[in-house]
């Protein structure tokens, strides 16, 4: 078993709204080892982006700690955590919104060099010709502004920037998922290579779970703020517990003539608002199999065997 | 396209963002002709010691010779005080460019930083600031400028002051409020993620965004200015008489609009081709500053 590189506990993240406290982000905790990757996978609104800003500080917590090799990032000071920048990095989702659309192609790559003194002045032109080769962009493009570039493109400038500064651990918060399909494959090698080559952690955030089943080591599922279920991969998609992560992985298509007509457990109901929760489980209105128990408190999130975590009552 | 400079010859040599911004500019007709009109007059102003005598032409009244029309001569002809039109348009230029580039100049700075350190932090300074501001506005702002100069003491630099003061809350609401646009976008969250300091996110990303409604009416602001600078004069709170201004030349030569109608006729249009220039660079400038829009 190798070394745990980020360890997250009890994590919360309320924002406060005119109707209440909205729960984005509820009593989290989940470690992640050096060089593998965990998946996480949820839908709309259920707070996984929240939760991979609030893990890298770019939104203040509310409560928990976030341990980075053993020191808590979020009680860091300021300067402390210009530091801890370099360590861990954020790879967005919109490459069309995530880039300042007025630097060209080598001011945004030599930005975090700039700013962080990675390198002499004199080398950063040839670092960030090092960076682009790596992330696969051509060098021509140095010049050009990213209203010029396709997605993917644009995607690879976010990767170079991620990569500038030698983080050891990536937030990937959905980064594929405003790309073509034939561009999403090309970036999820290019960063499954990445991790490879230069044994990076990645913390991968989406709703794809066909994406997450091909990059990830450990997939983590969330349901309004809250893990509802937590194992490695393959135990997951062959032993789903919680009635959630089922309705989840029922609902990927099936590429397959004999399939056809297949029935399928559509999840009926509407997600709950995330403000001011009830103490009951939160997924027990769209449960079939929600008892009294279920509508009475919060399961807690236990392990049912090696590895394996769901919150879940009747599991 | 030409390039002057030997280090942007090879295309993947990594080019400055002047360089770019010049290389979008020159494309632009309306712009580069702006922008020559307006070097010829700043030429016209700064070398105009070398053909004009200050003492004789431009303060030295001849009263018989007063208010006459264009001649060989006086090319403008003369003002109520017999002093030839041209030279003093000329000198002018210097004291009117002055007045109107650097009060415009300051008023954006300042205005500009208190509005992106508004929009940008937000919360309390953010009400604090905007509501000083909005106290600046609510005074006319003649008033505020005669209030200024009446703490100051007249004398170009105070003028300059006092309009500064009431120009720099415009320009700090209309910055405030592109900031307020810009501060949400993912590239400034990208940019924090990177470790980049407050002062570097605004420096850097924050202002080239938010500056193009700005730099247009910063332009216009210029003309604005001279007439502002000129309306306290009139009061008498600005320029000392002898000393030539376009603004006062114009309020001097309104007294006689009927019978010799150039006396406001050229300052006019020296101050209209001024404005026009530096409003045709203002907008190529905004583009140019716009990678998008190439």
């Amino acid at each position: 078993m190798s070394k745990t590189l980020l360890e997250v506990n009890n994590l919360k993240k309320y924002f406060k709204t005119k109707n209440g406290l909205l729960h984005a982000v509820d009593d989290v905790s989940f470690t992640i080892e050096e060089g593998k990757t965990l998946g996480v996978v949820g839908e709309s609104g259920c707070g996984k982006s929240t939760l991979g800003r609030v893990t890298l500080r770019l939104l203040e917590h509310t409560d928990g700690e976030v341990k980075f090799e053993g020191k808590d990032v979020l009680a860091m000071s300021k300067s402390e955590m210009r530091q801890m920048r370099k360590q861990m990095q954020i790879i967005f989702q919109d490459p069309y919104e995530s880039i300042n659309p007025r630097m060209s192609i080598g001011e945004l790559i030599a930005e975090p060099l700039i700013v962080n003194n990675i390198c002499k002045k004199s080398e950063i032109n040839a670092r960030v010709a090092e960076l682009m080769d790596t992330v696969g962009l051509a060098e021509r493009l140095i010049n050009s502004y990213p209203h010029e570039l396709d997605g993917g493109r644009r995607q690879r400038i976010g990767i170079a920037r991620a990569l500038s500064v030698n983080p050891k651990f990536i937030v990937c918060d959905e980064p594929v998922s405003a790309l073509d399909v034939s561009i999403q494959a090309q970036i999820l090698n290019l960063m499954q290579d990445l991790q490879r080559d230069r044994g990076f952690t990645y913390m991968f955030i989406s709703h794809n779970l066909s994406v997450v089943k091909h990059i990830s080591d450990d997939i983590m599922v969330m349901y309004l703020g809250k893990v509802v279920e937590k194992a490695p991969k393959a135990e997951l998609f062959r032993n789903p517990l919680h009635p959630y992560t089922q309705a989840l992985l029922e609902a990927i298509p099936v590429p397959k003539l004999s399939s056809r007509g297949r029935k399928r457990e559509i999840l009926q109901g509407e997600i709950k608002s995330p403000i001011n929760p009830k103490n009951e489980c939160r997924f027990a209105n769209r449960c079939k199999y929600a008892t009294e128990q279920c509508r009475c408190g919060t399961p807690e999130l236990r392990e049912v065997s090696p590895g394996h975590f769901v919150s879940c009552y009747n599991v | 396209m030409a390039q002057q400079n030997p280090a942007a010859q090879a295309p993947t040599k990594k080019r400055s963002q002047a360089q770019e911004v010049w290389m979008r500019l020159k494309k632009n007709k309306q712009a580069m002709a702006g922008l020559f009109v307006f070097i010829v007059i700043c030429i016209i102003a700064i070398s105009a010691p070398l053909f004009i005598d200050y003492d004789t032409q431009v303060v030295q009244q001849n009263i018989p010779n007063k208010i006459k029309p264009p001649s060989a001569e006086h090319p403008l002809g003369t003002d109520a005080l017999g002093r030839d039109v041209m030279a003093r348009l000329i000198y002018g230029a210097r004291i009117s460019l002055t007045i109107g580039l650097i009060t415009a100049i300051s008023a954006l700075t300042i205005g500009g930083l208190i509005g992106a350190v508004a929009g940008f932090y937000g919360g309390k300074l953010d009400d604090i600031l905007m509501r000083i501001m909005d106290i600046f506005l609510s005074l006319p702002s003649m008033l505020l400028a005669i209030a200024v100069i009446a703490s100051l003491g007249s004398g170009i630099t105070n003028i300059m002051i006092a309009v500064a003061v009431s120009y720099i809350p415009y320009y700090a609401r209309i910055i405030r409020s592109s900031v307020l646009s810009i501060r949400n976008k993912e590239y400034i969250e990208s940019a924090r993620a990177i470790g980049t300091s407050d002062f570097r996110i605004i420096m850097k990303h924050i202002i080239p965004n938010a500056i193009g409604p700005v730099i247009v009416q910063a332009t216009l602001g210029v003309g604005e200015i001279i007439i502002s600078a000129a309306g306290l004069s009139f009061l008498g709170l600005g320029i000392e008489p002898p000393l030539p201004e376009w603004g006062k030349m114009l309020s001097e030569g309104k007294e006689v609009i009927r019978s010799s109608p150039y006396l406001v006729i050229f300052p006019g249009l020296c101050i209209m081709t001024t404005v026009l220039s530096l409003n045709l660079l203002g907008d190529g400038l905004r583009d140019a500053l716009d990678p998008r829009l190439k």
